[in-house]
């Protein structure tokens, strides 16, 4: 794949602002939460779009894997971090009787 | 051949991205999310990163995934609009206006400084076959990155408890909202269901 | 040009042998629980009822197509193929042979030979979930809905030993490739990872039954407690399909367990056998699996949902880390080196 890295960061980019624009225009805690998912996907790309630029160039002072370990990682935390957002999501449904945003709002000061 | 197919599923990415945030419907979001991991998964494949591919299938797809779907199913989520009627707030021109700006000058940022003092690839040097990939990951996974890994292990033992001790349901007696607000048990079964 | 050829008559051999083999499993199905229960079974159509799969398949044509009020139309109809399509994904990297020469081209006896084979599939094959997640979803029905729940929560849960199964042979094989696993298979009837890792085939082959929702384990149809499940709302070719995709499903889950676990097509003590005779022992040992789930459901009694959760976490899940653990120690002694 002849690709410049600068295409790779570029959609990493892209994709990383869907995700703010979801995170902070969407009201429904699942769509909030997959938005979180997005922009932790964007991350990967980069470190992957990284991983390759630098292996090609011969300075990567250690295996051109670095970029993919990384990635695996943020995989794993976002397991981690969708396993607990949704049961939180389920303990408010439990409350509330809804995931809207805006009904977790009593701490607000 | 490669360099198409890597435009074609960027193009997909990015279309499913817009789908996350614009669908009306969770599931639908969720499902969006699901076509972007697919045409990332694709991408890493191109950039010669296997076993990241796959695992962004298995994690992803396989498993968290289906866990918002199951979170989806089990409150019994549906319009969009009756969580909109619920909170009775509406995000307001001004709201919106501030978050696309920003997403705006996120993107901008991004897309500018991408690439800055990388030089273009010419060729994909990287591209190392299967098992050597897998062995050389194992490697360093258990040598350099050893440390990461058994916090990662620590952190995936507390996130599992921690899951546990959030969603369980008290026992009876205790003073909760027990079994409350759950579609199925929110109402007694009327005669006609039960017929 | 013949290379492409020879391809092309691969995927339709397979593809052609994969649906033709569901469409007669259907029949076994019946035959076989027919001779269980003291029964005759399906013997008008044909030779022995050989033609029943094509009178069923004319009837579901003539059935009506309904899509169910209040149903998401777009998923509704998007369900039955999301079911059927993961398991034909996963055929095309299963080593059905070794290497043969057709029409003078050298070639394998699978449609793909890929590193990350072993991975791939489960990737894949899991995907097949989707289909009944949503099938169950968009028809707008609680039996429906309970059926999807129930199949999302236990696919998650027995995919976990499915993977670390696999993992433990990936670890003892030394290679992702399928066609590596067998080759480490190879040569005598012990060397098969059946009788190397025991622990593992056993979960590996309970786990098969998790994901392929079969008896013991069918609580995304369980005819009792929700009429049936995720397709109570399908009709005509829509319900076929699923029909189609869960028979699919079993023939590659069979046809995995093989390979991973019965030394795939090798013939045992015959170590370069001509090709048609691997695809024959492929067939018998596949043969044998595809019996298996049909003797288990006829069998056993259903479990109980809780029941199923708490194998599937409590006793499956454990004994899958200690498999993997036991077997990446013995390995790293060098246990099993050549």
């Amino acid at each position: 794949m002849n690709v410049p890295t600068e295409h790779l960061l570029a959609l990493a980019a892209i994709l990383f602002s869907l995700g703010v624009l979801g995170f902070l225009t969407r009201k429904n805690l699942i769509i909030v939460l997959a938005s979180i998912e997005l922009m932790l996907n964007a991350a990967n790309l980069t470190f992957v779009a990284g991983s390759r630029a630098w292996a090609a160039e011969g300075v990567t002072g250690g295996s051109p894997l670095q970029g993919p370990i990384f990635s695996l990682f943020v995989i794993l935390v976002a397991a981690a971090e969708a396993a607990v957002g949704l049961a939180l999501i389920i303990a408010l449904y439990r409350l509330k009787q809804s995931v809207a945003l805006d009904s977790a709002g009593e701490l607000k000061g | 051949m490669a360099e198409t197919l890597f435009y074609l599923l960027s193009i997909g990415a990015i279309a499913c991205g817009a789908g996350v945030i614009r669908a009306r419907m969770p599931l639908f979001s969720v499902l969006c999310l699901l076509g972007a991991f697919f045409c990332l998964s694709g991408i890493y494949l191109l950039a010669g990163f296997q076993f990241l591919a796959v695992t962004q299938l298995l994690v992803y797809a396989g498993a968290i995934m289906v866990l918002f779907l199951f979170v989806i199913m089990l409150l019994n989520l549906g319009d969009e609009n009756e969580i909109a009627r619920q909170s009775g707030i509406a995000l307001s021109g001004k709201q919106l206006a501030v978050a696309g700006t920003s997403a705006g000058v996120f993107a901008l940022i991004g897309v500018l400084t991408a690439g800055y003092g990388i030089a273009p690839v010419e060729t994909a040097s990287t591209r190392a076959s299967g098992i050597d990939e897998l062995q050389t990951l194992a490697v360093e996974l258990f040598s350099r990155y050893m440390l990461p890994f058994e916090a990662a292990s620590l952190l995936l033992l507390l996130t599992m408890i921690g899951v546990i001790a959030i969603a369980k349901r008290q026992r009876a007696g205790e003073p909760t909202h027990t079994g409350a607000g759950f579609p199925w048990t929110k109402e007694p079964l009327d005669e006609e269901s039960t017929l | 040009m013949e290379d492409f050829l020879v391809i092309l008559l691969k995927v339709a051999a397979i593809y052609g042998g994969v649906i033709g083999t569901a469409a007669l499993y259907t029949l076994a199905e019946r035959k076989v629980a027919a001779w269980i229960q003291y029964r005759i079974g399906p013997n008008r159509v044909g030779p022995w009822g050989l033609l029943q799969p094509l009178a069923d398949g004319v009837k579901f044509i003539f059935k009506e197509e309904l899509v169910p009020a209040g149903a998401n139309k777009l998923l509704f109809r998007l369900a039955p193929m999301m079911s059927a399509v993961p398991a034909m994904l996963t055929i095309a990297v299963v080593p059905f042979a070794g290497d043969m020469t057709l029409f003078g081209v050298d070639t394998f006896g699978a449609i793909a030979k890929i590193d990350m084979s072993a991975f791939y599939v489960v990737a894949i094959g899991g995907l097949g979930v989707y289909g009944i997640i949503l099938g169950g979803w968009s028809s707008n029905s609680k039996y429906s809905l309970m059926g999807g729940l129930r199949a999302s929560a236990q696919m998650v849960s027995y995919e976990l030993s499915l993977l670390l199964g696999i993992l433990s042979i990936v670890v003892v094989s030394g290679s992702a490739d399928l066609y590596d696993i067998v080759d480490a298979q190879s040569g005598a009837i012990w060397r098969w990872n059946a009788f190397q890792q025991p622990l593992a085939f056993g979960l590996f082959v309970i786990a098969t039954f998790a994901e392929t929702n079969r008896h013991p384990f069918d609580f995304a149809e369980c005819e009792p407690e929700l009429v049936a499940g995720f397709h109570t709302e399908y009709s005509s070719m829509k319900f076929a399909l699923f029909f189609l995709g869960e028979y699919c499903a079993m023939i590659v889950m069979a046809s995995l367990t093989t390979t991973f676990f019965l030394g795939g097509f090798e013939v045992p003590f015959w170590a370069d056998a001509p090709w048609v005779i691997q695809l024959a022992a492929f067939g018998a040992k596949t043969a044998f699996f595809l019996f298996l789930f049909l003797w288990v459901r006829w069998t056993l009694p259903r479990f109980r949902f809780d029941q199923l959760m708490s194998l599937g976490w409590k006793v499956m899940l454990p004994l899958s880390l200690l498999n993997v653990f036991l077997y990446g120690a013995l390995t790293s002694f060098g246990a099993f080196g050549d």
